[in-house]
């Protein structure tokens, strides 16, 4: 934000929207003086009804806040592998709204849903509030300073100390460790995250030697093969590439070239719901048809094999036999085959994380056949995958830690108490550990474990560096104090070292100021350290020239073995049982935000389903077993079995179920109670653990009903999403059937008119892949409540925005369409005129407002909402509020009672603030500065918002597309939204897949 | 028992009889006939030669009233007293303003109707009639039919009238007197009643306030005024030191706000000012220096103000040869750091407005040492 | 009444309406006073208090129930969006229309002259207040925010805010006030000359000063009564356009707005006659009670009943008509919303609740043809209470099955009510029956000098002779 625009708390002409005659104002007065003295007579001017509170004022102002007036900190959000520049939003020293930093290189502004809505957690009532010793409250001397006696013990004595971690993507974190490990030789650290793609890093290692964290370049891709691969989904990067992804689709014309995204899979994804060509094949399957595809690209296009590498290998992978078997067109995947061949390097191939190892192998093949290694799957500045256990690792640190090999275990961030599926050998390694300490931010199932309980700092209030890609370092700084009595982990290691007689900076900050002066610093910048240091914490990253990696190697054994493994067929793929795909949701991922009610209650992008992790099984399935929606099975795998109600999901292939990890939570107010946990339904051993196969599901008779926001999966041929092939959209284009301006209903009152700004937004359905982060973004900008399971159930979420996804076609292999709804803002808004008390107006910039305080909620006007966009507050949501979770409220918007309806108003405060600015700088509003919460946060840039009025602003070029539409437009309320038809772009010139 | 009659009245057993006894009655005596019937008897208007009544009239000019009234007040409030915009419907949409007309119009003539035919036409409430006292009300109100011969202020002839009556076949004759005439209101009356009155109105306008001003927000009536956001300026209760707006983090570079890492005046030299001298700079500078530095200052930066003499401190003369050999940069450094006892006004002005200052201040020093030559040659008349 | 002031001769009337023979057995204007006013005065019977008590027990429990909503909020009813109307509307337009029978009979049939009116006005009247009240409370129960539900007049305010007269619910609030003042004059006009003759009978003195200043001192000049008929002859007829207004008001809430299934030019029509339907189901119910309980059986006689009955009869058609007219213009208009709204209605979710609207107001009803099924009491009652229970459940499907499946399938919700929904519809049945109850006590039951104007005799001969 430049400071020039906005000081002082009330700016210079805001604009008022409504005309307020003079007249008008001078009766207000009279009024009031009659109402006064009319109070005074009765004595009761002395009882104030409402303490307004006293003025508590800055002692000593710092330079950068101004009251009121929203400052903006450059920082970093990590997930796994995953590093996310962001823009933090904070108001009088207080993070109100995550935003994506668009100078950020690798995510460019766009960020995941969870780390907009892992605002909440830094609020979040449940925190760890001070350390804690065996469940005693104490200090953090105290705790220091046992932690250092029991630490010179085991150095004296030479034991091995247990340091386990999460992912270690930052360089100076790293470097603490190892000065750690040179003050405790007989340190042993290690990683581990239960949401890694395991088989992928098997893979890699196998094949070149190394785990590179690539960077897939959507923007080259022409065609993209995705095997069970959600990368618009769980994939930690899905935003940015999601940016790209959609790029290439949001044609403007039907001469467009468009990009086609085949999907192989068995579960229904997100990704496999944008597909243009999806074919439905059981998770252990693909592999074979993946060498199958690398054969016929081979022998049929002459595509060369990888380097000496003999075509006989690939003899069992017969395309008609395996077509044959998955009751495939051959054609169909003779015409993926040529349509590969055809993009050559701009093609892309990608497997999922609950494909085998030989998957991976043979997408990598794939991708090194048709070129795109090293072209979309950039590596030329692509940095090593930090050292990760596996699963199998893990249990033998536990096993080892069971035999009692560890006196200290340090357990800092990840939670394998919770997410470890052997239960058994945790409980046994912890026993044997006679100190433990657990590092985190909540009091959770790991910590229940351990003796010293040590808070750690919300990210939002830490320090930290990130090294996403080796021509880039991205920045943390804290955005407000520590609300409670915590600390940085790395500053609790420091403490460690101080005891271990180390030299070390007081702080973390100092620490990686220190390092970064020396090993960074140098030859970086001409300017004096401080001005390069306070530079790159403004900018929240330090760009720096490196030098492209040289291409990998392929080991050509490795394909041969995974050949043989493929042709051999997994273990599991004998037909009895399910295939169990188990992957971390797109809300709770690993279980790190199940206490987030945000995440809990906003609906699955495919599902809808909100508050838990029902089982997916295909309809066949279902049929098979006679099951409904709710009803409760029974899923044994193994020695383990839980419980757990059944979701029918079209679309899934049969003999494939779908289970999302990081439900079932023990510890939380929020978090317990939710789902169930699945990962005990992992199995440890297996090369792969996210897919689990011979599955048995049985019923239990029981029902526990799922919380969805949709009920209804179809548009009973009503003109709601639109969608056409690319073929369609060549006959429609300038058609009768394009757009719909023409389509004018008769009015008997002479149309309203908008002198000025005429808002508008336009959304691309082509570009939305309905990945919801605009509704976490809304919730989050506008103090949307969150309501619960049982409210969701009856039909009382509170979204502002939702996302429409509906089925069409054969439901057992349907298209899907995912539509964003909002308040369509009607200029003839039928809200309007039925409300009794004038509580929802229309402003004379087109904007369908509610005045809340107006609102004595007869719920008409939702009634006669034929979008059915408002919500109603039907109990007091926000007073059920825990200290200081009221912190996380925006302070620009009111926070809705109970009684009162409420919806999408276009974020009129950032209207307004824009206008203010541009008045004090006295100049017109520039197009595009106006950018809803919902428009920021959309990833694929779907939505366009604007004044409809200027001829020359994006959203009146765009609303004049002749993919543009207004939708129910026959009921002439005139919607000020716009949607452009879904333009899909498959082989064959009949719709989706 | 006074000596004045009021009436005298015969009683009949049935409508029939009654209606035969008027005309014979009416024949024999002078003075007002009234009839008195348990219900309404037709045709007896007639009889008794009343006119018609104006009941009709009167309702229809009231609705008349009741439909143009309501309709005005809906065009002026909707269209010119509120005029806001509900699904672009214009301001003066009359179609939706029928409803409500055709109602208020149904109201004002039905009241009409019957509270103008009970006051006005009638003149009740009236419990002292001397007919309510009389032996024969009670039958008359179950099924007897009374003939009156009324007096209105003659003396009447009550035997002439009682045998007249008799002969139209009246069973029983009653003569009822003329009350005790009501003398003047008493003053302890009067002042019962404005008591009374001023009594109601002070309870029902404390009612109406409480129930428009603090009932609606009372427990459990939950209102928008007390929002559980925090808003700026406001004490917290979470925190411990109370405040709800809470101090950077040191160390943290927020954007658009990059630290001033430059220590002493003479490193500061070398900073040069950005801004360009052109009048709306300058007239922000001036705008800024009044508002911040003038204090002290002065006005004219001279270190001359109405400050100086209320505390020790001798604020510094910018116009003096000193600060004018100043650089741009240490005057810049001077406003961002303090000098003495001077504070910083870093929070107060943003990175444009020192510098604009610091070329408002240049100017104040030329102007305040100006020489001869600054005299254009020749001055325009 | 003043039947003559409308100049048309009995020959000219069709057979229904001509001079009926409203009365069973001799009755004098006093023995009839003595038959109806003197229970005003008796302690009431035993049966009477056991029923009260029952009647406010259910009362007092809806009216907890009220107060908890109010308390805690709409959420502890079963609505939802899109489901945001359900049981308070429904209540409202049920009871509204129940308030209809009484204007009905005692303005319409006022004007048709027809004589049998007379001895069932007052009690039908006296419904229809009741009626209206325990309407009026649900509007008020069903917002947001109830304690601010009088933002909805316009009053002058220091927001200087007006309310907003293009929105039906406004019109509701100024047809219902309004026909609910009316009512109330109209029955206080009726009831004044027997309060006359309660205050001339009654012998307890704290009675006498109560009927006294209700009387307002009336005498039964001619004078006066000349100028009451005039008046309440004016009433009558305004009342009639009146309360074919007020259901029409009550209509547009649904038509005026665009709800498929809502969205229809038919509503007004369609919605007076339904009020009137289930008005003169509650008036016959109350009326086999009334005469068995307070042997009125020789005013109240069986041909009032058959009477009535026939008009249950005639609206029953009416309503099969306009429930045609639905599925003809679901089909007509080839709209796709409309259509399948109408299917929803009769095969949807709700389906069991739109047959067994069609089952109790068209078919059940169609027993009154047989006139043996007219006058017997089981017959009557039980075409009453299905007739009740229809057209109940015909707002239900109106509003609810409407609602729940509009113009967005993805907004498609299924509405369930909860204990508190059905407690507090208990509990209005329960506030309108305390009240008749109530008013069966302490107000004469039937409008005894309207009735003696009927009574044979009652009226002196004229040329073209007499009336009997």
């Amino acid at each position: 934000m430049s400071p020039s625009g906005h000081r002082g708390e009330i700016p210079a002409g805001s604009i008022p929207l409504a005309e307020a005659s003079v007249d008008t104002l001078s009766r207000r007065r009279f009024l009031n003086l009659i109402s006064a003295s009319a109070a005074l007579a009765l004595g009761t001017t002395s009882c104030s009804r409402i303490d307004r509170g006293k003025i508590v004022p800055y002692t000593r102002k710092p330079e950068e806040v101004v009251p009121g007036v929203a400052t903006y900190y450059a920082s970093t959000f990590q997930e796994g592998v995953a590093t996310q520049g962001v823009l933090v939003k904070t108001r009088e020293g207080r993070p109100i709204l995550v935003e994506g930093n668009a100078e950020h290189t690798v995510t460019r502004g766009k960020i995941s849903l969870r780390a907009m809505a892992d605002l909440l957690g830094l609020y979040d009532p449940d925190r760890l509030g001070r350390p804690s010793a065996g469940g005693v409250a104490s200090t953090w001397e105290a705790a220091e300073q046992e932690i250092a006696q029991a630490l010179k013990a085991a150095r004296a004595a030479g034991v091995p100390v247990l340091l386990l971690t999460d992912t270690l993507m930052s360089p100076t974190r790293k470097a603490l460790i190892e000065e750690l490990r040179a003050a405790i030789p007989a340190l042993r650290h290690a990683a581990w995250e239960p949401a890694v793609s395991q088989p992928e890093i098997f893979a890699a290692r196998a094949l070149f030697g190394e785990v590179l964290l690539p960077r897939l370049r959507f923007d080259r891709t022409e065609v993209i093969l995705s095997l069970q691969d959600d990368f618009l989904g769980i994939n930690g990067n899905a935003p940015s590439l999601a940016r790209d992804f959609a790029a290439r689709r949001a044609v403007s014309s039907a001469k467009d070239s468009m990009n086609r995204l085949w999907v192989i899979e068995g579960c229904m994804t997100l990704t496999g719901a944008n597909a243009d060509q999806r074919l439905q094949v059981r998770p252990s399957k693909i592999a074979p048809l993946a060498f199958a595809l690398a054969r016929v690209l081979n022998e049929v296009y002459g595509v060369p094999l990888p380097r000496d590498l003999n075509a006989g290998y690939l003899r069992p992978f017969e395309l008609d036999a395996q077509a044959r078997e998955l009751g495939i067109e051959p054609p169909v995947l003779l015409a993926l085959a040529e349509d590969l061949r055809r993009a050559g390097r701009s093609a892309l191939v990608l497997a999922g994380a609950a494909l085998p190892r030989e998957a991976h192998v043979a997408c990598h093949m794939l991708n090194g056949m048709l070129g795109a290694e090293g072209h979309t799957v950039d590596t030329d500045f692509a940095v090593p995958a930090p050292e990760l256990l596996t699963f199998g690792a893990l249990r033998d640190l536990l096993d080892e830690a069971g035999r009692g090999a560890f006196p200290i275990a340090i357990f800092w961030g990840t939670n394998p108490a919770y997410s470890f599926p052997d239960a058994a050998a945790w409980k046994s390694a912890v026993a044997k550990i006679p100190l433990k300490i657990r590092i985190g931010l909540y009091e959770d199932e790991t910590a229940l474990a351990c003796r010293w309980r040590l808070p750690e700092h919300h990210w939002l209030e830490a320090w930290g560096d990130f090294e996403p890609a080796a021509d880039l370092l991205s920045l943390r700084q804290p955005t407000i104090g520590a609300i409670h009595d915590t600390r940085q982990g790395e500053d609790i290691l420091l403490a460690c070292l101080r005891a271990m007689g180390r030299e070390v900076p007081p702080t973390y900050h100092e620490y990686m100021k220190a390092r970064w002066q020396r090993e960074v610093y140098p030859g970086t910048s001409p300017a004096s350290f401080e001005a390069f240091w306070d530079a790159a914490l403004h900018d929240g990253l330090l760009r720096r020239e490196a030098r492209p990696r040289p291409p990998r190697v392929a080991r050509t054994e490795t394909f041969v073995e995974a050949m043989s493994e493929a042709s051999a067929g997994s273990p599991g793929s004998q037909e009895d049982g399910l295939e169990l795909v188990l992957l971390p949701g797109m809300t709770a991922y690993d279980g790190r935000y199940a206490n987030n009610g945000w995440l809990n209650e906003l609906p699955d992008p495919v599902t809808k389903a909100t508050w838990g992790n029902p089982l997916l099984v295909s309809l066949s399935d279902a049929k098979r077993l006679r099951l409904e929606d709710g009803d409760l099975v029974t899923v044994s795998a193994g020695a383990t079995s839980l419980e757990v109600p059944v979701l029918i999901q079209p679309g899934q292939s049969p003999g494939v179920a779908g289970l999302s990890v990081g439900l079932g939570r023990r510890t939380g107010n929020v978090a317990t109670g939710v789902g169930v946990n699945a990962y005990p339904l992992m199995d440890v051993s297996s090369p792969s653990p996210n897919l689990r196969c011979s599955v048995n599901v049985a019923r239990t008779g029981g029902r526990r009903a799922i919380p969805r926001t949709q009920e209804h999966d179809r548009m009973e041929g009503r003109d709601l999403a639109r969608s056409w092939t690319l073929a369609e959209y060549a006959l429609k284009a300038g058609g009768q059937e394009a757009g719909e301006h023409g389509h004018e209903v008769a009015s008997l009152m002479p149309a309203q008119e908008f002198t000025g700004q005429k808002w508008s937004m336009v959304v691309d359905l082509s570009a939305c892949i309905g990945c919801s982060a605009c509704v976490i973004a809304c919730q989050s900008e506008n103090n949307v409540p969150v309501v619960g399971p049982e409210r969701v159930l009856v039909g009382r979420e509170m979204h502002w925005i939702r996302i429409d996804r509906y089925y069409d076609g054969n439901p057992a292999e349907p298209s899907v369409i995912h539509q964003p709804v909002l308040c369509q803002h009607c200029d003839d808004a039928p809200c309007e005129i039925v409300c009794p008390v004038n509580a929802t107006t229309h402003s004379s910039d087109g904007l369908n407002q509610m005045a809340y305080n107006r609102c004595v909620g007869t719920r008409y006007c939702s009634n006669n909402c034929p979008f059915k966009v408002r919500r109603f507050n039907f109990f007091d949501y926000t007073s059920m509020k825990k200290e200081p979770e009221s912190l996380v409220f925006n302070p620009e918007v009111t926070v809705r009672p109970r009684g009162v309806m409420e919806k999408c108003s276009f974020c009129i405060q950032r209207i307004q603030d824009v206008r203010q600015r541009a008045n004090v700088e006295s100049r017109p509003v520039r197009d595009g500065e106006i950018k809803p919460a919902c428009a920021v946060a959309c990833p694929a840039e779907a939505i366009a918002f604007g004044d409809l009025n200027d001829p020359e602003s994006r959203v009146s070029k765009m609303s004049k597309m002749d993919r543009g539409y207004r939708m129910l437009a026959e009921l002439g309320v005139k919607p000020s939204v716009t949607y452009l038809v879904d333009i899909s772009n498959p082989m064959t010139g009949k719709g989706k897949a | 028992m006074s000596n004045r009659t009021f009436s005298v009245l015969g009683l009949f057993d049935s409508s029939q009889q009654l209606m035969d006894a008027i005309p014979v009655v009416k024949a024999r005596v002078s003075g007002r006939l009234e009839a008195y019937t348990p219900y309404p008897i037709h045709g007896i208007e007639e009889a008794l030669g009343l006119r018609k009544s104006p009941v009709g009239g009167m309702v229809f000019i009231m609705g008349l009233i009741g439909a143009i009234s309501a309709l005005a007040f809906e065009l002026w409030t909707e269209g010119v007293d509120y005029p806001v915009v509900t699904a672009g419907k214009p301001l003066f949409s009359w179609e939706a303003f029928i409803p409500i007309m055709f109602e208020v119009t149904v109201l004002f003539a039905c009241f009409t109707s019957g509270l103008g035919m009970l006051f006005l036409l009638n003149r009740l409430p009236f419990f002292r009639h001397p007919m309510l006292r009389s032996r024969s009300m009670p039958l008359i109100t179950r099924d007897k039919f009374a003939l009156a011969v009324e007096s209105e202020g003659q003396v009447l002839d009550v035997d002439r009238i009682t045998a007249a009556l008799r002969e139209a076949g009246a069973q029983t004759i009653e003569v009822i007197d003329q009350p005790e005439a009501l003398g003047p209101v008493s003053p302890r009356f009067l002042l019962r009643a404005a008591v009374g009155i001023g009594m109601a109105c002070l309870v029902t306008g404390y009612l109406t306030y409480w129930c428009m001003k603090l009932f609606p927000v009372s427990v459990p009536m939950v209102h928008m005024l007390d929002q559980p956001r925090l808003d700026p300026q406001r004490r917290d209760s979470y925190f411990k030191d109370g405040f709800g707006m809470r101090m950077p983090v040191a160390g943290t570079v927020a954007r658009g706000h990059i630290p001033y890492t430059i220590k002493t005046e003479d490193e500061a030299a070398v900073l040069a000012n950005p801004l360009p001298r052109t009048g709306s700079v300058l007239s922000k500078g001036r705008q800024e220096f009044t508002t911040y530095c003038s204090v002290c200052h002065g006005i004219l930066g001279n270190g001359v103000s109405t400050l100086t003499p209320a505390y020790g401190a001798k604020p510094a003369n910018l116009v003096a040869d000193k600060v004018r050999e100043y650089p741009d940069g240490r005057i810049y450094h001077v406003i961002m750091m303090g000098k003495n006892a001077m504070p910083s006004y870093a929070a107060e002005l943003t990175g444009d407005e020192r510098w604009a200052v610091v070329h408002y201040v240049r100017v104040l020093q030329r102007a305040l040492n100006a020489r001869d030559t600054d005299i254009p040659k020749e001055i325009p008349r | 009444m003043n039947l003559e002031a409308v100049t048309v001769s009995e020959e000219m009337l069709p057979p229904v309406l001509r001079t009926p023979p409203v009365l069973d057995g001799p009755v004098s204007p006093g023995s009839l006073d003595d038959q109806v006013l003197a229970p005003v005065e008796r302690r009431p019977p035993r049966a009477w208090f056991i029923a009260f008590a029952c009647t406010s027990t259910v009362m007092l429990m809806g009216l907890i129930l009220m107060g908890y909503t109010v308390a805690t909020g709409i959420g502890v009813w079963g609505n939802n969006i899109p489901v945001a109307w359900a049981f308070a509307i429904i209540n409202f337009v049920f009871w509204i229309g129940i308030g209809h029978a009484g204007t009905l009979i005692s303005a319409i049939l006022l004007l048709f002259r027809a004589r049998w009116r007379n001895a069932v006005s007052r009690f039908a009247e006296a419904m229809t207040i009741f009626a209206v009240m325990v309407a009026g409370i649900f509007p008020v129960l069903h917002v947001g925010r109830p304690w601010l539900a009088f933002w909805l007049f316009p009053y002058p305010n220091q927001r200087a805010i007006w309310p907003n007269f293009r929105s039906p619910l406004m019109w509701d609030v100024f047809a219902v006030s309004t026909y609910f003042s009316v009512s109330l004059l109209f029955w206080y006009l009726g009831l004044m000359p027997d309060f006359a003759s309660l205050r001339d009978r009654t012998k307890s003195r704290v009675r006498k000063f109560f009927y006294a200043v209700l009387a307002v001192g009336w005498r039964g000049s001619a004078s006066h009564w000349r100028h009451f008929e005039r008046a309440y002859l004016i009433i009558a007829g305004i009342a009639t356009g009146l309360v074919l207004s007020v259901h029409s008001v009550v209509s547009f809430d649904f038509a005026v707005s665009l709800v498929p299934g809502w969205h229809m030019t038919i509503f007004p029509p369609y919605f007076v006659t339904g009020a009137i339907f289930a008005g003169f189901a509650m008036v016959v119910m109350a009326m086999v009670v009334v005469r068995t309980t307070m042997n009125l059986k020789n005013i109240i006689t069986m041909y009032h009943l058959d009477v009535m009955n026939k008009i249950i009869l005639t609206c029953s058609c009416l309503m099969g008509y306009a429930y045609l007219m639905e599925g003809w213009t679901a089909w007509y208009s080839m709209n796709q919303y409309v259509h399948h709204t109408f299917w929803a209605y009769i095969a949807g979710t709700y389906g069991w609740a739109g047959w067994l609207t069609i089952t109790c107001n068209i078919v059940i009803p169609q027993l009154f043809w047989v006139r043996r099924l007219r006058r017997s009491y089981p017959a009557m009652l039980f075409v009453a209470v299905a007739v009740t229970v229809g057209m109940w459940f015909e707002r239900f499907v109106i509003i609810v099955s409407s609602l729940h499946h509009d113009f967005m399938p993805s907004a498609w919700q299924v509405y369930k009510p909860t204990l508190v929904d059905l407690g507090i519809l208990a509990g209005s049945f329960g506030l309108f029956f305390t009240l008749v109850l109530l008013f069966a006590r302490v107000l004469p039951v039937i409008a005894t000098s309207e009735m003696k104007v009927v009574l044979p005799g009652g009226q002196p001969r004229r040329d073209g002779g007499s009336h009997e």
